[in-house]
């Protein structure tokens, strides 16, 4: 697995735990504070990482390719 | 390559005329031989150069627009993690200021509205007036009126719970006309705005 490849494994490693976490936290926690924290700070993280894994996952592919028609 | 060829010219310059005067041509079919191997040899190099050449571009241009996306997660994961990260303690903090205060008003009844239950917290009011209303003498009309009319849009107010301080923390809106209420949080005694808590919660019994 390339560099990129392991980061997006970690990368996807930690989003899952957040998510999880954050599930745990929701079931619990029911008022529009929460609803505020979701909208101003969570949904950023939900377009941002698994974008970030998308494109990370299609680099290592990438430079898998090059690795085996190159070397 | 330019080895192969030396060789090869070398070889075919080491032929030589007998005492007959006979030309004796060498055999230089190996240095032929490994010049035509390096030749080929040599073309799969560029092939290969052009190919590796090619990646090295497409490559580049991958990871070019994969910069924005970095940047974007870098600024996720540092800045923004830590705005978010000041906001939960801020509500954390407000949330222990709104359990701090339950023993002014009943620890129940505000426990229950800290985990999301406002509903059951508001349903509680009827058994609970007494206390609400001596808190309500508390804090005074004036914070009554600024957050209740000028800040909701709503009238007849009470006051539940204050923190350190005789600050607010926590303050239910019943709206006499629907008889509903609002459930209103301040984080912390410098914060102006009041965060809704909870909207629309019908009061289970007589304010």
């Amino acid at each position: 697995m390339t560099g990129v490849g392991q980061a997006s494994s970690q990368l996807r490693n930690a989003w899952a735990r957040l998510t999880d976490q954050w599930q745990a936290t929701a079931d619990r926690w029911h008022d529009l504070v929460r609803q505020r924290f979701e909208r101003d700070f969570l949904q950023e993280y939900e377009r941002a990482v698994p974008l970030a894994i998308r494109e990370m996952d299609q680099l290592a592919d990438l430079l898998a390719q090059a690795r085996r028609e190159v070397l | 390559m330019a080895r192969a060829e030396t060789d090869l010219r070398r070889c075919q310059a080491s032929g030589y005329r007998d005492q007959y005067g006979y030309y004796h041509q060498p055999d230089c079919s190996r240095q032929a031989y490994l010049l035509e191997r390096a030749r080929v040899y040599l073309r799969e190099c560029e092939d290969r150069l052009r190919t590796a050449q090619a990646w090295r571009s497409r490559i580049e241009q991958a990871a070019h627009q994969f910069q924005r996306t970095e940047n974007r997660l870098n600024d996720v994961a540092t800045s923004h993690t830590e705005r978010a990260r000041t906001f939960l303690e801020r509500v954390g903090a407000g949330y222990a200021a709104v359990q701090a205060a339950a023993g002014i008003v009943g620890g129940a009844l505000i426990a229950a509205a800290v985990l999301g239950l406002a509903g059951a917290a508001v349903k509680a009011l009827g058994t609970a007036t007494g206390r609400a209303y001596r808190v309500r003498g508390r804090l005074g009309e004036e914070l009554a009126q600024a957050v209740a009319l000028h800040e909701l849009g709503l009238h007849e107010q009470q006051i539940l719970a204050q923190g350190t301080a005789d600050t607010p923390v926590l303050a239910t809106v019943i709206n006499d006309d629907t008889g509903q209420a609002d459930i209103y949080l301040r984080l912390d005694a410098d914060a102006e705005q009041w965060t809704p808590l909870d909207r629309d919660v019908p009061v289970g019994g007589e304010p």
